[in-house]
C-alpha cells in the first residue's frame, strides 16, 4: 500500500506543478509569478539563502535565562492549542480526503490506518512550507544556537499539532457516538483547567518565593522566578510534553541537540499512536467535510465565493425602495448596495470607535494637556479619511470586479454600456463618500485650534470642506481604473470577493495595485494642476478660505475625466466578450 | 420572430459555429440539439447577446441585435442550464431588480402572480442561499417571464425540476408558445424536444446538419421506418454526418 500511496502523492505534486508551469505559457501568469517570486526573495527568501549566516553561533549578549522564558511561554502557547479543540463547540469534523479520494479508496481493500497514514504523508508539504516560512520569521534563526535545530523543532511542533488535530477530532467524534454532548465534554476539560490553575496557584503559595514587586523587579530575578514554578510542581509536569517539543531548538550543541530530540519524538509517537489506534468512524464525517470543502474549492475557482457566506435568514435590508420604472442604472446601484450591505454599520463604526477612544483616553490623559486627545483622535480620522480615498476602491468591490461573474446575465438585459457602468461604480463610490465624509467631520470637529500655526476654526472648515469635495472625487478615479482594468484585462485582475492565493496571485495583486497607483496619479495631474492655480489666484483675495473653491474647480475637472471615462468603458462594455475573457468557452 | 442569418463564432483558431441560418416564427417552439460541443450553448449566447458573434446577424422581432441591441433584448428572455442569482438579494428583490431594468410597469401584481403560479411564494423574503437548486431555476423562470418576452431561451430548461415542476415547464413554454413567443429549448432529453418542439434543429461542429419537423426529416430520410423517434433520427443524422465515415 505505501507504493501506491507514494506513486499517488508523487503523482499528483509531479502534475500540481506541470500543471502551473504549463500555465506560464500565458503572458499573464509568467508575468505575475516573476513578481510574485520577487517579492517572496525580497521579503523572505533573500535572508535564508545569502552567505554567511548558516552556522551562527548563540550571540554570547543573549541570556540563556531568555531561552527559558521562550521556551515556557511557547509551551504555554501549545497547551492552550492543544486544549482549544475540547472547548470549541461542534463535534469532531472527520479527516480531510478530497472528494476522489473518498471515491477511490474508502470502498478499496484499504485498512482505516493506511488511509490515516497517507493523510499524514500529505499534510507534510504543509508542514515544511509551514516550517519555512516559521524559520524565516524567526530571522532565520541567528538568536538560536542553530538553525538546524529550530528547523526540526519547528517541524516537530508542527507535525505533533497535525496528528494531535486529527487524533482530536477522531476523538471528540466518537465522544459523540458513545453519547457524550459538547457540554459534558467542555465542562470536564474546563474542569480539569481549572484544577491545573488551582494546582498551580497552591504551589506557588507554598513552595515558590512570592515575586518581587513590579516596580522593582530585575531581569535576572524574573527570569529565576519563572525558572522556579516552570521546573517544578504541576506547571513542570503539565508543560513537560510541549517543553521536550521545543526544548531541542535551545540545544547548545549537536549532542546535546540529539539527546532532547528523544523526548520530542517520543511525544510525538504518543500523538501518533493515539490517532492510529483511534476506533472512531471517521468515513461518514470525512465525506461530509470533502463535500464541503469541494463546494468552497469550486466556488474558489469560479469566483462566487462570498467573504462571508450568507446565513439562512439573513436577508440584507435594502436601501431604498427601488421604484419599477426610470432609469436602469438606479437599479444595479440599488443592487450593488444591498451586495456591500452593512453600510450604516460601517459609519457607526467610524463614528463610535473615535468615540470611544476618545472618552478612554481622555480618562487616562491625566494632566497631559486637554489638546493631546482630541489631535489624536483628529489626525487619526484624517489619515484614515486620506487611506479610504486611495485604497478604498481597492477595498470596496461590489462593481464590475464582483458583477462580471454574473455577466451571463447582466449582458441580456437591455441596458446600455454606459449604464451598466455608471450604475456599478456608483455603490462604491458612494460608500466611500459617506465613509470619508464622517471621517473628516469627525477630524474637522475634534481637531484643536493650532494658534502657533494659525490654522483656525475657519481654516479647518475650509479644509474640511475642501477634502469633502475633492476625496469622494478621487476616489471615483480610483474606481472607474479598477472597473477598467477588470474590462480590458479580467484575467489580470482578482474577480469576486474570494481571494485568490498563490505566487501568481500575490504578483498579480502588486502589478494591479502598482498600476492602479500610476493611474490615479495621471490621472490625478490636471485637477492638481487646476487646484493649485485656483487656488494662488484666489490666497491673494480670500487667503485659505479659498480652499473650497479651489477643490470645487479640481473636483470639475476631475468628474469631466470621470464622465469620459464612463462612456468610454461603456464602449469597452458593449464589445466585451466573455467567452475569450474570462477564460471559459462554452462550446 | 428570431432570425439568425450566417452566424459564426470563433474561439482563436477554432470555430465553435460556422455559418448558421434559421428561424423561429411566433408561436414556433424549436429545438436545438446535437452531441457534446456541438455549439448549441454558443449558439444560444450569441443569439441573447451575452457574446458577441464573430460574422452574422442576429433579429428579435426585426429589432438587429448589433444595431439595436437595447430594443431587441427588451423582448428576450435567456434562462440558462445553471441559474444564475445574485447572492443577496431576496426572491422579491430579484423581481424587483428585473422589473427596473426592464421597466416593467404593475410589477407587484405580475410578480404576485408569477410567484403563486411557480410556488415560490412562501419564499419571497429568502435568498439564494435559502433556495433549492429547483427553486432558484423556479425563480430564473419567473425573473424571466416578468416583462412577457416574445423571444424565450431555454438551455436544459428541466434541469433541477421536481415532477410537478417540469410538469409546469412544459405547460409554461407550451402557453407562451400559444401566446405567439418565439421559443428556442436546447436539450439532451431527446423525448422532451419531441413532445414540445414543432421543429428541429441538428448542430454537429458547429454546423447545421439538419433543420425541419421531425415528420419532414422522416420524409426526407426513406431509410428510417415510419415509426420513427428523435433518438434514432440524431443517430442516424450525427452519425452519418462523421467526416469519413460511411
Amino acid at each position: 500500500m505505501i507504493r501506491a500511496f507514494s506513486f499517488y502523492l508523487l503523482c499528483t505534486y509531479k502534475n500540481m506543478a506541470l500543471s502551473r508551469l504549463r500555465r506560464l505559457r500565458q503572458p499573464k501568469y509568467l508575468v505575475s509569478a516573476l513578481v510574485g517570486l520577487a517579492y517572496f526573495y525580497f521579503f523572505l527568501g533573500r535572508q535564508f539563502f545569502s552567505p554567511g549566516r548558516s552556522h551562527t553561533r548563540l550571540p554570547q549578549v543573549i541570556d540563556p535565562g531568555f531561552f527559558l522564558l521562550a521556551e515556557v511561554g511557547f509551551a504555554v502557547l501549545l497547551l492552550v492549542v492543544v486544549l482549544l479543540p475540547w472547548l470549541w463547540p461542534g463535534g469532531g469534523g472527520g479527516v480531510l480526503f478530497t472528494e476522489a479520494e473518498i471515491q477511490f479508496l474508502f470502498p478499496a481493500p484499504v485498512s482505516r490506518r493506511s488511509l490515516l497514514r497517507l493523510r499524514l504523508a500529505k499534510a507534510q508539504l504543509g508542514i515544511l512550507f509551514g516550517v519555512f516560512v516559521s524559520v524565516v520569521f524567526f530571522g532565520r534563526g541567528q538568536f538560536f544556537p542553530h538553525t538546524s535545530f529550530l528547523l526540526v523543532t519547528f517541524w516537530l511542533v508542527y507535525s505533533f499539532l497535525s496528528c494531535y488535530n486529527m487524533a482530536a477530532s477522531l476523538a471528540k467524534r466518537s465522544l459523540i457516538e458513545h453519547g457524550v454532548s459538547g457540554l459534558r465534554r467542555q465542562a470536564w476539560v474546563l474542569g480539569l483547567v481549572a484544577l491545573t490553575l488551582a494546582s498551580i496557584a497552591v504551589w506557588l503559595k507554598w513552595f515558590i518565593p512570592v515575586p518581587p514587586l513590579l516596580e522593582k523587579v530585575t531581569l535576572q530575578e524574573a527570569l529565576r522566578w519563572v525558572s522556579a514554578v516552570a521546573e517544578s510542581g504541576p506547571a513542570f509536569i503539565f508543560l513537560w510534553p510541549f517543553r521536550a517539543l521545543l526544548h531541542p531548538a535551545f540545544s547548545p550543541d549537536f549532542g546535546t541537540f540529539f539527546f532532547r530530540l528523544l523526548p520530542a519524538l517520543a511525544v510525538l509517537a504518543v500523538v501518533y499512536l493515539w490517532l492510529i489506534r483511534s476506533d472512531a468512524r471517521f468515513e461518514e464525517a470525512s465525506i461530509e467535510r470533502a463535500e464541503k470543502v469541494a463546494r468552497k474549492l469550486e466556488a474558489v475557482r469560479t469566483g462566487r465565493l462570498p467573504v462571508k457566506p450568507p446565513r439562512a435568514g439573513k436577508a440584507r435590508r435594502p436601501p431604498f425602495a427601488l421604484a419599477s420604472q426610470g432609469s436602469p442604472h438606479v437599479a444595479l446601484f440599488w443592487k450593488n448596495l444591498i451586495s456591500a450591505g452593512g453600510i450604516h454599520a460601517r459609519i457607526r463604526i467610524l463614528v463610535l470607535v473615535p468615540l470611544l477612544v476618545m472618552i478612554g483616553l481622555s480618562i487616562f490623559d491625566q494632566g497631559g494637556g486637554r489638546q493631546t486627545v482630541p489631535t489624536i483622535i483628529g489626525l487619526t480620522t484624517g489619515a484614515l479619511a486620506c487611506f479610504f480615498t486611495i485604497l478604498g476602491p481597492l477595498m470596496v468591490r461590489d462593481d464590475l470586479r464582483n458583477d462580471l461573474l454574473q455577466v451571463d446575465l447582466i449582458k441580456t438585459y437591455p441596458i446600455s454600456g454606459q449604464s451598466v457602468v455608471l450604475g456599478e461604480v456608483l455603490a462604491p463610490s458612494v460608500i466611500l463618500a459617506l465613509m470619508e465624509w464622517t471621517l473628516i467631520l469627525i477630524s474637522a470637529a475634534v481637531l484643536p485650534s493650532m494658534d502657533k500655526t494659525r490654522l483656525l476654526p475657519v481654516h479647518r472648515f475650509a479644509f474640511g470642506l475642501g477634502a469633502a469635495i475633492l476625496f469622494p472625487c478621487i476616489s471615483l478615479i480610483g474606481l472607474l481604473i479598477q472597473n477598467a482594468a477588470a474590462l480590458l484585462f479580467p484575467g489580470w485582475l482578482q474577480l469576486g470577493k474570494a481571494q485568490q492565493r498563490g505566487i501568481e496571485a500575490t504578483g498579480q495583486r502588486l502589478i494591479t495595485t502598482v498600476a492602479t497607483a500610476v493611474l490615479l496619479v495621471l490621472a490625478a495631474l490636471p485637477a492638481a494642476i487646476a487646484f493649485a492655480a485656483s487656488f494662488f489666484l484666489g490666497y491673494w483675495l480670500i487667503g485659505l478660505a479659498v480652499v473650497p473653491m479651489a477643490a470645487l474647480v479640481a473636483a470639475f475637472v476631475i468628474l469631466a475625466e470621470a464622465w469620459i471615462a464612463v462612456i468610454w468603458m461603456g464602449h469597452l462594455y458593449d464589445r466585451f466578450d466573455p467567452s475569450l475573457e474570462l477564460d471559459t468557452v462554452h462550446p | 420572430m428570431i432570425e439568425v442569418t450566417g452566424l459564426t463564432k470563433i474561439y482563436g483558431t477554432f470555430a465553435a459555429v460556422t455559418d448558421l441560418s434559421f428561424q423561429v416564427k411566433s408561436g414556433e417552439v424549436l429545438g436545438l440539439v446535437g452531441p457534446n460541443g456541438a455549439g448549441k450553448t454558443t449558439t444560444l449566447r450569441c443569439a441573447v447577446g451575452i457574446i458577441p458573434p464573430a460574422q452574422g446577424e442576429i433579429r428579435i422581432d426585426g429589432h438587429s441585435l448589433r444595431e439595436s441591441p437595447l430594443e431587441a433584448k427588451r423582448l428576450i428572455s435567456f434562462m440558462p442550464d445553471e441559474p444564475r442569482l445574485f447572492d443577496y438579494l431576496t426572491v422579491m428583490e430579484h423581481l424587483q431588480f428585473t422589473a427596473r431594468v426592464y421597466g416593467v410597469r404593475d410589477f407587484e401584481i405580475k410578480a404576485t402572480q408569477l410567484l403563486e403560479e411557480l410556488e415560490l411564494s412562501e419564499k419571497k423574503d429568502a435568498i439564494p442561499s435559502e433556495l433549492s437548486r429547483g427553486m432558484k431555476q423556479k425563480l430564473v423562470i419567473a425573473c424571466g417571464l416578468l416583462h412577457a418576452p416574445t423571444a424565450l431561451f431555454f438551455d436544459e430548461p428541466l434541469t433541477g425540476l421536481d415532477p410537478i415542476g417540469i410538469r409546469r415547464m412544459k405547460s409554461t413554454i407550451l402557453r407562451r408558445a400559444r401566446d405567439g413567443a418565439s421559443i428556442i429549448i436546447s436539450s439532451h432529453l431527446l423525448h422532451l424536444v419531441e413532445e414540445l418542439c414543432d421543429s428541429v434543429l441538428i448542430l454537429k461542429s458547429g454546423r447545421k446538419v439538419i433543420h425541419s419537423s421531425i415528420d419532414d426529416i422522416l420524409r426526407s430520410l426513406p431509410e428510417l421506418k415510419g415509426d420513427t423517434n428523435l433518438e434514432e433520427i440524431f443517430f442516424h443524422v450525427t452519425a452519418e454526418a462523421e467526416p469519413g465515415e460511411k
